[in-house]
């Protein structure tokens, strides 16, 4: 049913025809991204007279993005594997797409918001103490789900690293307990995630690391990703001068 | 390009395009507004837009898609 994507020039054929007037997608992948799905042999694809489904394999499923210009013929789609699929909403977008992938099985799992900071002024701070991105991975991998989270690769934490955007907090055994994770985009910092090990929450080792953030990066221009369910870590954003800008992302799976 | 101006204030509304050379920087436009763009100015100028070529860097100005186009075109 699925059809596995070997070439760049497949991913340009199917983007480009469904490129039309009212198109929608969540597709914000990079052409490096696009290369290392095809190199991995993990990207698939489903062509319908109205747009296409990318899905990328994961050992959990599929992650699914989507070029939509016709929701009158999205077509049910039998598949071997649960997928998960992100549908970001901008403030004036409606919400025909959420129905249509209810309409096809999908049901919501939960919503996150968008937030944005208040620019500070800078503060000079000496250079993170250095962490292994291995560890960083491990931890990160042990506190979120995998198959929502978006979590980073190795290769991805080793260039926050150099950049000085891993901050954490360890314990005496040297052990992390508390890990942010930021990316730098082109002018732009997004907070990727910030995430405290079970035994050591409500110690105020988030707001710390928010904190520490807001001292280095705040006179930046900063975007994170929050479940609007998540009281505790959504409050220590806005703690930290953080406020909703109306975008939203509707996680869904089948 | 004033061709190209008026098509983007038509397909995106309220945005300010002739005073800004960092569109995608400045979140002016956002990654999703870069789609709205591209159909566009495929239907348009019936040029083929390669992911490859979505990339915040063609589409940070007028004068940058405008350039794109020129390229696309040979």
């Amino acid at each position: 049913m699925l059809n596995r994507i070997d070439d760049i020039k497949k991913v340009n054929e199917l983007v480009t025809s469904s490129l039309k007037i009212g198109v929608i997608t969540n597709c914000t992948l990079t052409p490096n991204q696009w290369h290392e799905e095809i190199e991995n042999k993990t990207l698939f694809y489903y062509q319908f007279d109205g747009g296409v489904f990318f899905f990328r394999l994961r050992d959990y499923g599929y992650k699914l993005n989507y070029y939509i210009y016709n929701f009158d013929n999205i077509p049910k789609i039998q598949l071997d594997k649960p997928s998960y699929v992100e549908i970001v909403l901008r403030p004036k977008d409606n919400t025909q797409i959420v129905n249509s992938f209810e309409n096809l099985g999908f049901k919501q799992l939960f919503t996150r918001i968008r937030m944005k900071n208040t620019i500070y002024e800078q503060k000079n701070l000496p250079k993170p103490e250095y962490i292994e991105p291995k560890k960083a991975y491990d931890f990160l991998n042990s506190v979120f789900d995998k198959k929502t989270a978006c979590l980073p690769t190795i290769d991805e934490l080793e260039q926050a690293e150099k950049q000085g955007l891993l901050l954490w907090r360890k314990n005496n055994e040297n052990e992390i307990t508390a890990l942010l994770h930021v990316k730098q985009d082109r002018k732009k910092y997004e907070i990727r995630h910030l995430a405290v090990s079970e035994n050591e929450r409500k110690k105020g080792l988030a707001l710390s690391l928010a904190n520490e953030f807001i001292s280095r990066f705040g006179h930046c221009q900063t975007l994170v990703w929050v479940r609007e369910d998540y009281y505790a870590p959504k409050h220590i954003y806005e703690k930290t001068g953080f406020k909703p800008d109306g975008f939203k992302a509707i996680v869904m799976s089948n | 390009m004033n061709e190209l101006l008026n098509l983007l204030k038509e397909n995106c509304p309220g945005v300010d395009f002739e005073n800004s050379n960092s569109l995608v920087d400045d979140e002016i436009l956002e990654s999703l507004d870069i789609v709205t763009i591209v159909s566009a100015i495929m239907d348009e100028y019936n040029v083929e837009i390669s992911v490859e070529d979505l990339i915040p860097e063609n589409f940070n100005s007028v004068s940058a898609m405008y350039d794109l186009i020129t390229r696309l075109k040979g």
